[in-house]
């Protein structure tokens, strides 16, 4: 109530910069301070918490969860979901290590990005076309893209450090540009193009629109059944992404990779106040959603809780999140 | 009579919006009390706070002579205040008795099928409500699934029964059983409170009028002191000249559509041309195939037979993608599910049926695209904080203005409204169609669908009417002959 009685507060004619910087923060304001009081929790139970050495692991620990998150957050946004993500980022990340072994890195690095982007468009055109519940497409994806990465290495594990794009590769997963991992300006980069696109482009502005009433956005002219293949799309293309990152940081292409991913990438976007009904949601908060969920799992490495543990936890955080949004949505 | 409700200076802000101002009123028991006002008066948010969705930051209800301090909807129903809303929310796939007794005991634990069906059929046949108690609700139409939704809330008996826009939806035929009801509680001593954009109504059926204007109670006045001008003057605080702009009587350019026997599953033989610089009325009774027709010629159904042409050339309709291309545009009857996406902003809305105007090369430019949704707001008066605004924040009236401004956006060759004033008060009314005929003006041809036959008479120089799924008359001359048109309109089948 004081909140609404303080904007009244504020003159007529405000500056539309800083009266939008308000609209953001209104909206973005549980994450943010979730995502602080996170930090400040951290660092009091860990010393090692804000160390160089461990923000630097940080940055580098939370680049997968970060990539694949971006397309989570345009299909979560548009209503759908996808499941297959974990499984899309194991095929990208075995099929890049395979195809180095007789190609050049760069060839292999494009091959794999188109191959899994044509997944993705498999699974819009069935979802839009045939209009079928994208829970049930990307199940089917999940199990399916899963196979084909342990079809492809027998289930043993591709290594790329003896070809030919070894130095690449192992500078994109490990080197540095001055103090700043490679990796980290990779996600930094993912984050800036989804956030132009999503803010600034036209196909932004229909995937907003598609989440909140997809009727609407048909009746006005504008092919539903085109456009509902693309959040599908950009999410294996940014799981291609995340898959070939991570190959260039463990060395190898392993069929086992990105297991329990959906999981994560779902929660950050949840976490970070996009609404599971679709329409409304930000870059900036799944930013947020996605540290907050890569600082508890950073924190709790730090103070050595087991594996089992931390599933336990980030199941019952998703649950809360997705509550606490639905009251949010209800209020509004 | 004595008071069952006084209201005492309610006061209640949103954010920067200072939406009730002030309002005392007193309601007798046993009347019926009608509530006027323009879009963004304040009648919705006033019925809100009285039925508990809204909790007022001052003021003082008092209700059958005690002070009541609730803020939840369930203590104002257990007083017995009720409201049938506008937009119906039945359980589609559940029969019409199981929706009128939903929630309550009859339908927890173990349904006793034989009473509830009785009990179901008894109240239909005590309000003259003509549906049958065990058809599925999704097998009604809109109308009759408004008039189940008039009889959920009236098997509580309620006290005091705030019915806000019930005919919006409803075709005359309809509105007669409505009437009906509303004498049937008349005479059970129901008190009422009656909202409507039909001022027609509001003479007709309520003791007493109460005009609203900017969030404050202007006047509490009695129905045989009051005429038409007058109310409307109190209601807009200024005069409307004339309702519909002047008709001029200019040749009918060029056709610029065709309809050649359009057959889908639902209409039949739909044949008609509209030519460059017209609008065109088609008039109807709900469930006559008005809708079913825009849904043909949009692309939107697959055409059975005959075919659409454009300028004299055939065109392929597989969706509205194709229409648009083709410079069509429909601003679609069902606001809420079809025609704007709620949750995002006014300009949001309005940018998306036309993203050629605001975008080059995929990007959107900000400025030029806020500049000119700035100045459509004005324009129409669409009343909001900002263009930033979600839709869904918006009164009625002024949602409808957004669809209105997403038509003019588009620029469209043909456009095609359906129900254009729909829920629109009358200040607002009269501005849609001085801005339709300067559309017509400057060369668009219109169709305009509406179940108002006064809207097409006033708006449109030649008019088709629609029943059963086909074009029964086309009236060009005469327009002023409602008896005709309704005669066109109602005339079974047999005869």
């Amino acid at each position: 109530m004081s909140e609404k009685v303080l904007q009244a507060d504020v003159p007529k004619r405000k500056n539309a910069a800083l009266s939008g910087m308000k609209v953001y923060f209104k909206e973005q304001a549980i994450p943010l301070i979730v995502l602080l009081m996170m930090v400040i929790i951290a660092s009091c139970i860990s010393p090692v918490f804000l160390s160089a050495p461990n923000v630097s692991n940080l940055v580098v620990q939370v680049a997968l969860n970060m990539v694949v998150a971006m397309g989570m957050f345009v299909v979560i946004l548009t209503g759908g979901i996808d499941l297959g993500v974990g499984s899309v980022v194991a095929v990208a990340g075995v099929l890049v290590a395979g195809f180095m072994r007789n190609m050049p890195v760069g060839v292999a690095i494009i091959a794999t990005m188109a191959i899994c982007t044509l997944i993705g468009c498999f699974n819009g055109l069935i979802v839009a076309r045939l209009r079928i519940a994208p829970f049930i497409v990307t199940l089917g994806m999940m199990s399916f893209a899963r196979g084909v990465a342990y079809w492809y290495t027998q289930a043993i594990p591709i290594s790329w450090t003896a070809t030919s794009g070894a130095d690449f590769m192992y500078w994109l997963g490990s080197g540095t540009i001055g103090p700043v991992p490679v990796i980290c300006l990779a996600w930094l980069l993912m984050i800036a193009a989804t956030f132009i696109f999503m803010r600034f482009t036209v196909i932004g502005r229909i995937m907003y629109s598609l989440g909140g009433n997809e009727e609407a956005v048909k009746l006005s002219g504008i092919s539903v059944a085109k456009w509902k293949v693309f959040p599908y799309a950009f999410s294996a293309f940014c799981c291609a992404l995340g898959g070939i990152l991570l190959t260039a940081r463990l060395g190898v292409g392993a069929p086992t990779s990105g297991d329990g991913l959906d999981m994560d990438a779902i929660a950050s976007v949840v976490i970070g106040g996009v609404s599971f009904a679709g329409g409304s949601g930000s870059v900036s908060g799944v930013v947020i959603g996605v540290f907050i969920l890569g600082i508890i799992n950073n924190i709790l490495d730090l103070m050595n809780v087991p594996n089992y543990p931390q599933l336990m936890l980030k199941g019952a955080i998703i649950v809360v999140a997705v509550i606490l949004s639905t009251i949010r949505d209800k209020k509004r | 009579m004595k008071p069952i409700l006084e209201l005492k200076h309610i006061e209640k802000r949103f954010g920067a919006v200072h939406a009730l101002k002030d309002i005392s009123v007193e309601i007798r028991e046993g009347e019926m009390i009608a509530l006027a006002g323009e879009n963004g008066a304040g009648k919705s948010t006033l019925m809100k706070i009285l039925t508990g969705a809204y909790t007022k930051d001052s003021g003082e209800v008092w209700f059958q002579g005690e002070k009541r301090d609730y803020r939840d909807t369930v203590t104002a129903k257990k007083l017995g205040i009720a409201q049938v809303y506008q937009q119906a929310e039945l359980v589609p796939d559940l029969t019409v008795a199981e929706n009128i007794f939903l929630g309550e005991p009859l339908m927890n634990g173990v349904v006793h099928w034989k009473t509830l069906f009785e009990r179901a059929e008894a109240l239909l046949k005590e309000y003259g409500i003509p549906i049958d108690a065990r058809v599925k609700v999704k097998t009604l139409n809109v109308a009759n699934q408004q008039l189940i939704a008039v009889a959920k809330v009236l098997q509580r008996e309620p006290k005091l029964l705030i019915l806000d826009e019930p005919t919006a939806v409803l075709s005359d035929q309809e509105v007669t059983i409505l009437f009906h009801l509303i004498a049937v509680l008349k005479k059970k001593g129901t008190t009422m409170i009656y909202i409507s954009h039909r001022l027609e109504e509001l003479f007709r059926l309520c003791d007493r009028i109460a005009i609203m204007r900017d969030g404050s109670m202007i006047t509490v006045l009695d129905n045989v002191h009051l005429n038409k001008a007058d109310l409307i003057v109190h209601m807009l605080g200024r005069r409307v000249d004339a309702m519909f702009p002047e008709k001029s009587n200019d040749v009918l350019g060029e056709v610029v559509l065709e309809a050649k026997g359009v057959t889908t599953d639902k209409v039949e033989g739909i044949s008609f041309q509209l030519h460059k610089g017209e609008i065109l009325g088609v008039a109807g009774l709900v469930g006559s195939g008005r809708t079913e027709m825009v849904r043909a010629l949009y692309g939107l159904d697959k055409l059975k037979s005959g075919s659409v042409e454009i300028g004299g050339r055939p065109i392929r309709l597989r969706s509205p993608a194709d229409a648009v291309k083709h410079g069509m545009f429909l601003a679609p009857e069902d606001r809420k599910g079809e025609a704007l996406v709620l949750i995002r902003s006014i300009r949001e809305n309005v940018t998306l049926s036309n993203f050629g105007r605001m975008a080059k090369g995929g990007f959107i430019n900000d400025q030029h695209e806020r500049d000119y949704i700035e100045t459509l707001r004005t324009e129409l008066r669409i009343k909001a904080d900002t263009i930033e605004s979600p839709v869904n924040t918006l009164s009625g009236g002024n949602q409808q203005k957004v669809v209105v401004a997403k038509a003019i956006s588009a620029h469209p060759d043909i456009l095609i409204f359906d129900e254009p004033t729909q829920g629109i008060d009358v200040g607002a009314k009269s501005e849609i169609y001085a801005l339709l005929e300067n559309l017509r003006k400057a060369g668009m041809s219109i169709l305009v669908i509406s179940s108002e036959i006064e809207e097409v008479q006033g708006l449109c120089s030649r008019l088709l009417v629609m029943r059963g799924g086909r074009i029964v008359g086309e009236v060009n001359e005469n327009l002023e002959d409602s008896e005709h048109i309704l005669s066109l309109m109602y005339r079974s089948e047999t005869a």
